[in-house]
């Protein structure tokens, strides 16, 4: 193996990333190699200051107050519904009567206001469509258009500036 | 018997408050340390890393083991210190300020805990995806597959971000150890 190849897997293999066969032939060639060897040295100089850095501790009792804080949470979390979808959870009989109460009275009441239901629909229909306008404004743009560049600079940031 | 991360996971998702404090324990230096390093403000780490605890507790009960608890947890921290970093970017550096106490401490001690100070605020000077990689790398001693897991990238972009972090830090560092 070529010295240029080695130093390309020197990080990987200071890491301990690389399967026995590529690690076999990188030690192969440090055996001969001085220089290689030497920038493995100056490699894990670096790596063994890292891996025996101290760092600092959580405040104390921190474990407590998490456990202190989720327990308020849960406690003040609001109940939950006493209807599930089928197939999750039994509902008590109550709340399956109440249910289905609840649906006949709104078939009831849906079609008995029916019959001015034309001007509901079309409105639905333009907001959805608006809603569609919307959606796709960023994604259906011209290669060229200039807001294409803000959504670049926006994957650009967050590439570079953020973990 | 030590019980597996996971296994605690589902004990919490049960209601278990035990299960859940042995894994917020478990997990709390790591947490502290990668939030820290983000965002260089120790208060600011300890919420957002209690943050992160609520979160997984919230979605305990749902929770699949389909990958390394580890990877799991740190990428939800992950994603909550970057909405945070996005409403509000960190000031660009920790203040380091010595305590005096430290004072009565031991000579190697002190030389050690200035060598460890000179480190961090080198760290500190990296960009954070670089910072990010190099913490879970030296810190958690994540392979590249885990950092790529958390990251959201993969392992090559993970190699190249420790091979480019270390560089920078070796140049910030020389004649200064």
């Amino acid at each position: 193996m070529k010295c240029n190849k080695v130093k390309y897997k020197l990080n990987r293999y200071a890491d301990g990333e690389l399967d026995t066969a590529q690690a076999r032939k990188i030690e192969e060639h440090l055996a001969i190699c001085l220089e290689c060897g030497e920038e493995l040295q100056r490699y894990r100089a670096i790596t063994d200051l890292l891996d025996g850095l101290e760092n600092p501790d959580p405040p104390e009792s921190f474990a407590r107050s998490v456990r202190a804080e989720a327990e308020n949470q849960l406690q003040n979390a609001p109940k939950k519904r006493l209807i599930t979808f089928p197939g999750r959870r039994l509902t008590p009989v109550f709340a399956r009567v109440a249910a289905s109460v609840a649906v006949l009275l709104g078939l009831g009441i849906g079609a008995l206001l029916g019959h001015g239901a034309h001007a509901t629909v079309e409105s639905t229909y333009v907001a959805y469509e608006e809603d569609y306008i919307l959606d796709s404004y960023f994604s259906n743009l011209p290669v060229n258009e200039i807001s294409n560049n803000y959504l670049a600079l926006i994957d650009y940031g967050e590439t570079n500036n953020e973990f | 018997m030590r019980e597996s991360d996971e296994w605690l996971m589902k004990k919490a998702g049960k209601g278990d408050m035990d299960a859940f404090e042995e894994l917020v324990g478990r997990y709390q230096k790591g947490a502290f340390n990668v939030a820290f390093k983000m965002l260089s403000d120790e208060h600011l780490a300890a919420d957002l890393a209690q943050e992160a605890f609520l979160r997984i507790l919230d979605k305990a009960e749902k929770y699949q083991p389909t990958a390394k608890f580890s990877t799991y947890f740190y990428s939800v921290l992950r994603r909550i210190c970057i909405d945070h970093y996005r409403k509000k970017k960190p000031d660009s550096r920790p203040d380091f300020q010595s305590n005096e106490a430290e004072n009565d401490l031991p000579a190697d001690i002190l030389i050690r805990k200035e060598r460890d100070k000179t480190i961090h605020e080198a760290i500190f000077t990296l960009p954070a995806r670089q910072r990010m990689a190099l913490t879970l790398k030296h810190m958690q001693q994540m392979s590249y597959a885990e950092i790529a897991e958390v990251m959201d990238c993969s392992t090559g972009a993970v190699d190249s971000l420790l091979i480019r972090a270390r560089k920078k830090l070796k140049n910030k560092l020389k004649g200064k150890l």
